[in-house]
């Protein structure tokens, strides 16, 4: 480096997120050496103690958000008590001051995304450093700034499944009897644990279909050679989220993406920080501290320790009961089990054509209404990763319902597929939802929680008391206690039916409670023939 | 503006790494607008120069890497505020231009590593109203060159530091005198090297918070200095404080803050606990409880008139220790009680 500038080489000092403190505090005299200088100069080996890796993580994005990215936005925002608000204009725009630690999605997802080792999609305008926060997300990796920016993928139009995954070598090809035979030159991307893909929506259709097996399946294949990819995060740029790159995305494509980050605009606010930047003529990507670099071990120990995470099972309750919201597709079959936006899907049928068939229920508060598809269970497994990433990141050992809150809409940004014509977007302030899905899909699942919380699910829910009643096994469950549990489920049927309208989260509770009946009635069946 | 002689050390090597030292300057000045020059100048010249000094009178050689090390480290402080002619802590200034030139050994062997604790530990005990920056640094530097290396020197300074009045770093102060070399036990316990007790001996005397090292005290009780005060008047508490016993520490607390009582022979000291005191069932309850009654304390036998004792409105004893409040003070009271031995 030319220059050498240590106020940005500056690593926030640990911890980032510092807890209150415990019930008796210690006073230990190592207090008195320690202060405000930068503790660089201070630390010697012996004294210095491993750094936990969620630390480490936060030390990684302080250091971007606060010296390599200039991102004034905190739109994760965490409140530990009620944060004080501010309304403006004519339609009240309400700005909140976050009471508790906030992140900057633009910095914290593709962060997560390094750890969880999934795909994220960098969706903005050109010029807003799309390319550089990938880069950034490759160097914590540990790879050579040199070695990286060779191995960025840039769509083009002309760019070919050789230029992408290798060409076979011409010597082998000439000599070849068998295309077992044929040596392939495979790109030196494929074996890399950061892939970064730049425009993608400017890859020819053919060349995203061979894209698509590497990023779905980890492997490319050339001439019925096959080249197996190690896991890895990947990172693609798109300067537009609709699909109005050079080439649309196939489907398949757009569905592997796990995670969707925006960059925001520049705050005009900032730009004495850009003059800095110039004047010291240095680029982020060439400073990134050695203390906040990862290695395959730590980042393989981050997954790990991210999957251990535990999930409360009250939360757990209160993500299905969302989730269940939109696969329902009452005009869409006559059969329960096909009611569902995925059979009209795949049967041709536009939704608008069976859109006028009454229901009954509430076109405002069905949510279902607000989407043309449900969460697949990619969705919901990505859903669930990046959670607890989030959690975990912020230290916990256990999610919190913020950690859902605000990580929902960054994942099922591009996974629900919204329908504008819904009502819903017709009432008094939602129209903005149409184009803002962030906080659409956040706006989704806080009306999912008040509708949970009117039903009083946590504390009455005869589905989940019947499946864990029915999960401790049916091992020694004499005939009239299970003719009693089949009654009970009868019976929540039939009260069900005399008076509520179908709603998604019913959609699922029947076709679960149809399924326990159909269990005890063969275990029934097998206790009957025993005796 | 201060000035140094061109062939001076400092300026020697200051001018070998002219364009490193003035990126960093810049550097520091980007992120602090308010950095002045001047003011950095007068402390290099004041403060950091005779230190680079004192190392190239040892090695002339060592001089470059020691001024490289002071230089980043001097940057911060003037930088923070902390030193230099307009700085918070004038004890710094003092650290970098009378203490560090006195241990050029050890200076040499961890520059960046001694001057950043040092400077920590003034402004740490600066922030101390129970103990005195300038008589620590005074200790430390004569026992300097006892010092076999930085780490024992810092060592000795953790010592010191609850000799001279930090009464809540004594547990660990103690557990740090167990292990310290032999030659540095009785100088870090302000001993005379004529001393004939040996190191389990002296912990052995220690153990009781109230023992004296330096001769025998009177049993009885003992009014203690006060500590604690008026916010207005540099103290701590808003309003009159209580005191309580939880868990064998004594907290002291108004209607806005909590701070934990610590007392031993050598000086009291209140911490800073929180906004609330810790969570209990209940106060402590003592088998041999110290009373105090119409301005008269007691235990067993032993009882004493207590100075400026009337209208008690709290009372918290741990072990010998009792912190008294009344309604008149916004300071706490602290009694010691001795037994017959």
């Amino acid at each position: 480096m030319s220059q050498p500038i240590d106020k940005m080489r500056h690593v926030p000092e640990a911890p980032t997120r510092p807890r209150p403190a415990a019930a008796v505090r210690r006073f230990d005299v190592a207090e008195l050496y320690r202060g405000p200088l930068d503790s660089a100069n201070v630390a010697e080996p012996e004294d210095a103690a491993p750094v936990a890796l969620d630390e480490k993580l936060r030390q990684a994005y302080y250091w971007i958000s606060n010296q390599a990215i200039i991102s004034p936005f905190y739109d994760i925002e965490y409140n530990d008590q009620p944060p004080k608000k501010f309304t403006f204009g004519d339609h009240k725009v309400e700005v909140a001051l976050p009471s508790d630690q906030s992140y900057s999605s633009y910095v914290l997802l593709p962060l997560l995304n390094l750890a969880v080792r999934r795909r994220c999609l960098i969706v903005g305008g050109p010029g807003r450093g799309k390319t550089v926060i990938a880069t950034l997300m490759g160097i914590l990796a540990g790879y050579p700034l040199k070695e990286l920016r060779r191995s960025i993928q840039h769509g083009q139009p002309q760019m070919t499944v050789a230029d992408l995954l290798g060409n076979p070598l011409p010597s082998s090809l000439v000599n070849a009897e068998s295309m077992d035979e044929v040596v392939i030159a495979w790109r030196r991307w494929l074996g890399m644990r950061v892939k970064i893909i730049d425009e993608y929506n400017r890859i020819p259709t053919r060349t995203q279909s061979a894209l698509l097996t590497v990023m779905a399946d980890n492997y490319a294949e050339i001439y019925d050679q096959v080249f197996e990819c190690p896991e890895a995060a990947w990172y693609l740029t798109a300067n537009d989220d609709a699909g109005g790159g050079t080439y649309q995305v196939i489907e398949a494509l757009s569905d592997r993406i796990d995670v969707v980050v925006k960059a925001l605009h520049f705050n005009t606010r900032f730009l004495g920080d850009l003059l800095v930047r110039i004047e010291q003529g240095v680029k982020p990507e060439e400073i990134v501290p050695d203390q906040i670099v990862f290695t395959q071990e730590e980042l393989d120990r981050i997954e790990l320790e991210i999957r251990a995470v535990r999930l409360p099972h009250d939360l757990r309750r209160r993500l299905e009961f969302f989730a269940a919201q939109f696969e329902f597709y009452e005009p869409g079959a006559r059969q329960l089990e096909y009611m569902t936006k995925d059979t009209v899907k795949v049967s041709g049928v536009e939704f608008h054509s069976l859109d006028g068939a009454q229901t009954g229920t509430d076109g405002v508060a069905d949510l279902g209404r607000q989407t043309r598809n449900g969460m697949s269970v990619r969705a919901l497994m990505t859903a669930l990763i990046y959670i607890k990433a989030m959690a975990y990141f912020r230290g916990a050992d256990e999610v919190t319902f913020d950690d859902v809150r605000q990580i929902l809409p960054f994942v099922l940004h591009d996974k629900l597929s919204q329908n504008p014509d819904a009502p819903a977007f017709d009432q008094a302030g939602m129209g903005a939802l149409r184009a803002d899905h962030v906080s659409w899909i956040r706006h989704l699942f806080d009306q999912a929680c008040r509708e949970f919380d009117r039903l009083d699910l946590d504390n009455d829910d005869p589905v989940a008391r019947l499946t864990e009643e029915f999960e401790r096994g049916l091992d020694g469950v004499p005939e009239d206690e299970v003719r009693g549990r089949m009654a009970e489920i009868e019976r929540t049927l039939r009260t069900w039916s005399a008076g509520r309208k179908l709603y998604g989260h019913m959609f699922d509770d029947i076709l679960k409670l149809k399924y326990l009946h159909q269990r005890y009635t063969n275990y029934l069946r097998w206790l009957q023939w025993r005796t | 503006m201060a000035h140094l002689n061109p062939d001076h050390p400092l300026a020697r090597a200051l001018e070998a790494r002219r364009v490193r030292f003035n990126e960093m300057f810049v550097s520091a000045r980007l992120e602090r607008r308010s950095l002045d020059p001047a003011d950095f100048m007068a402390f290099l010249v004041e403060g950091v120069a005779p230190a680079v000094e004192a190392v190239a009178e040892f090695d002339a050689d060592a001089a470059p890497r020691v001024a490289e090390a002071l230089y980043p480290v001097a940057l911060e402080l003037v930088s923070r505020g902390l030193a230099g002619p307009n700085a918070r802590y004038p004890s710094v200034n003092t650290l970098f231009s009378h203490v560090l030139p006195r241990l050029g050994r050890l200076l040499m062997e961890r520059p960046a590593r001694l001057a950043t604790s040092l400077a920590h530990a003034t402004i740490n005990l600066d922030n101390l109203p129970a103990v005195d920056t300038h008589r620590w640094l005074d200790a430390l530097t004569r026992l300097a060159p006892r010092a076999r290396d930085v780490k024992s020197l810092l060592d000795v300074g953790k010592v010191l530091a609850w000799q001279l009045g930090a009464a809540h770093w004594r547990e660990s102060a103690l557990a740090i005198l167990a292990s310290l070399p032999e030659e540095l036990i009785l100088p870090s316990l302000r001993l005379s090297d004529s001393d004939p007790r040996s190191r389990a001996e002296l912990l052995d005397v220690l153990s009781d918070p109230w023992a004296d090292l330096h001769g025998d005290s009177d049993p009885g009780f003992e009014q203690r200095p006060w500590v604690g005060g008026f916010l207005g008047f540099g103290g701590v508490f808003s309003t009159p404080p209580n005191v309580m016993a939880i868990g064998g520490v004594i907290y002291a607390f108004d209607s806005t803050s909590c701070y934990a009582v610590f007392a031993d022979a050598y000086g009291s000291a209140l911490l800073l606990f929180g906004h609330e005191l810790p969570d209990a069932d209940s106060e402590d309850v003592l088998a041999d409880p110290i009373t105090v009654k119409s301005g008269v304390v007691r235990r067993g036998g032993d009882s004493a008139r207590l100075v400026g004792a009337a209208q008690v409105t709290s009372t918290a004893q741990s072990g010998d220790t009792l912190a008294l409040t009344v309604a008149q003070s916004h300071s706490v009271m602290i009694i010691v009680h001795r037994g017959e031995s």
